[in-house]
């Protein structure tokens, strides 16, 4: 009689710390299941009690060294919503370009250093060549681009924040300091160049993916909700805004929902096999709840993104597809255009005449014992619910972060692309790497929910139900 | 000696691991303007071409090999190899990348510290901090273009 056989990925290479995959078989050899599990432990939630709020923001910016601003944006509304302010409109600007330079830099190490690999060398490459130093012997341009770019979202982090990680300048009530106008200068003298960059890479992204069409068939190609912040007017936003969800065909579910009220739309659900909690849409309930975040999502729930490039290549994007644009391996272009969108919009921000008023801080003491503050990180949604007591000390906390809304999606995209490139009993690399490159798509962020530590080591071993070794493969 | 680049990176949250970044606020410290110190937690691309930018760039790090408190200085050269990254690069990529992007090929030394303890935390044990006088000779030195003739504390040149 057939055996059932599992074959295991851990870890996982090339995405934002720690997981696993494991694809099972069925006695026909067959592909019938498929999990991502993330295998890291997150404290989080739990260690923060007891601190006081104004706290809150520097310690929840060392959840991440990608996106801590994400998380500094998210804590900071989350301690604005305790003290019951309004910021400073000048401070509320301020905010929203330290998140759009997060957003170019996150975006650019996502596309040009982690993914760019499988898309300049093809999913089959040697693994020894792809990685950074493949791209830069074949496409020298490409990651000379990478570079500039992310160096580009990194200063302007660095000049308002003073440094490039774990910055401290967000702070409950606005930000600690005004934009001085010599950084004002600097910044607005470097955006033609990061433009142009960003220009002629989304160009070259498109003409690239004609070569991945079976990918884009199989990756992460599936019906679900998306869910994105939306301003008024159906724009593209990262700092506020309502809620919008889309279904496959792109017709609105739900709209104008309040982000403070996140718990009333959202569920999670624990599963015994991860670390990391997966969300999904209640009125939906696990788990045909399931939905994405993160760049695809936000312009499938987007109308527009009211800057004028990014705008027309939004319109083309959502050609790709009759419905909502359902293929995961759009993130990347998705990514594109949204670096496209922050460099404009930076530019739009910087020209605002209020921009260098000094006053950026609204002083308060709590007015309220409960906060919630949401931003779109770079991955997606992030929202930060905080709990605290007379003295402002932290009693309770919850964070849902992208990762997380999208685990469902990443689960049911790894067997989408498992069933249709996993075959027999024999691993190859390519196989491998399509399965990787699934949730490369997504950019995980497995550091936003865990600690990490060690290397990032490729095994996969294809195990019998016995536990005995069929095959390994090994990539240090 | 004109363009002098200091990469001073670790984890300051990790007790001795954050030692390069104690050694880098002496170095902003004393040394001239022409120098530019940096403080990351990890070497990733974008400092290549900070480094093209220089004649000289001097890596100071923490490490678990070797006693407590010693320190090792190490030539680098951006020779060919079995590169990969995921998130970090070690110095010798960092200047592999800089050469094959930017062709420039800065004069570079790795300065480690030999740490003790790299628990959480934001204390330096006693070796690790006896250690920092000699990372600056060396950066010093390096400057002074004198090496490896007077270097003393051992190297792998």
């Amino acid at each position: 009689m057939a055996e059932r056989k599992t074959i295991v990925i851990d870890p996982v290479t090339r995405i934002e710390g720690h997981s696993k995959i494991t694809i099972h078989l069925d006695e026909q050899g067959q592909v019938e299941d498929a999990r991502f599990h993330v295998t890291q432990f997150r404290g989080f939630e739990k260690f923060c009690e007891g601190r006081p709020f104004s706290e809150m923001p520097s310690l929840m910016a060392r959840i991440c060294g990608i996106c801590p601003v994400s998380h500094l944006i998210a804590s900071a509304k989350a301690c604005d919503a305790l003290l019951a302010v309004k910021i400073p409109p000048t401070a509320e600007k301020l905010r929203r370009i330290f998140g759009l330079a997060q957003v170019v830099q996150s975006h650019a190490l996502s596309l040009f250093h982690l993914s760019s690999p499988d898309l300049l060398l093809g999913m089959d490459a040697d693994p020894a060549k792809s990685n950074l130093f493949g791209v830069l012997e074949k496409e020298p341009q490409l990651a000379r681009d990478g570079i500039a770019l992310r160096k580009f979202g990194q200063q302007i982090i660095e000049q308002l924040g003073g440094k490039r990680i774990h910055p401290a300048w967000v702070v409950p009530g606005g930000v600690s300091d005004p934009l001085s106008p010599e950084n004002r200068d600097g910044i607005l003298k470097s955006i033609p160049e990061a433009l142009a960059i960003a220009v002629r890479s989304i160009a070259w992204l498109k003409a690239t993916i004609e070569r991945f069409r079976g990918e884009i068939a199989s990756f992460g190609n599936f019906p679900s909700l998306f869910m994105g912040t939306i301003k008024e007017d159906g724009g593209l936003t990262f700092y506020d805004g309502k809620i919008r969800f889309v279904d496959a065909t792109g017709r609105v579910v739900a709209d104008g929902l309040n982000p403070g009220r996140y718990f009333d739309f959202l569920g999670e659900k624990v599963e015994s096999w991860s670390y990391l909690k997966s969300a999904y849409y209640k009125p939906k309930g696990f788990p045909d709840g399931i939905y994405r975040v993160g760049p695809l999502a936000r312009l499938n729930v987007s109308d527009r993104c009211g800057t004028p490039c990014a705008d027309q290549e939004l319109a083309e994007f959502h050609e790709l597809q009759r419905s909502a644009v359902l293929s995961s391996f759009h993130y990347h272009q998705a990514r594109l255009i949204e670096i496209l969108y922050s460099i404009e919009r930076l530019e739009q921000l910087l020209n605002d005449p209020e921009i260098l008023d000094p006053h950026v801080r609204a002083l308060a003491r709590p007015n309220s014992l409960e906060g919630v503050g949401a931003a779109e990180a770079p991955r997606g949604t992030l929202f930060h619910h905080y709990k605290i007591d007379e003295q402002g000390l932290i009693r309770w906390c919850n964070l849902i972060i992208a990762t997380g809304q999208n685990n469902l999606a990443m689960n049911r995209s790894v067997l989408q692309v498992a069933q249709h490139y996993v075959k027999g009993e024999k691993i190859t690399h390519g196989m491998l790497n399509r399965v990787e490159a699934v949730i490369r798509a997504y950019d995980p962020c497995l550091r936003c929910s865990t600690h990490a530590v060690g290397q990032m080591a490729l095994k996969v071993q294809l195990l019998s139900p016995q536990g005995t070794v069929l095959d390994e493969v090994v990539r240090s | 000696m004109n363009r002098i680049l200091i990469i001073a990176y670790g984890n300051p949250l990790r007790s001795d691991d954050g030692v390069a970044w104690q050694a880098a606020e002496e170095l902003e410290r004393i040394l001239p303007d022409r120098a530019q110190v940096i403080c990351v937690h990890q070497l990733t691309p974008e400092l290549a071409e900070a480094a093209s930018c220089s004649d000289l760039v001097v890596f100071v790090d923490a490490s678990r090999d070797g006693n407590p408190g010693s320190v090792l200085c190490q030539l680098l050269s951006p020779e060919s190899g079995d590169f990969h990254f995921s998130h970090h690069l070690t110095p010798q990529e960092i200047l592999v990348i800089c050469h094959r992007l930017y062709s420039a090929k800065p004069r570079a030394f790795l300065v480690s510290v030999c740490g003790e303890c790299f628990d959480h935390g934001e204390q330096f044990t006693p070796a690790a901090i006896s250690a920092i006088p000699r990372v600056l000779s060396l950066v010093r030195t390096a400057m002074e273009d004198r090496f490896p003739s007077s270097f003393e504390d051992a190297g792998t040149f």
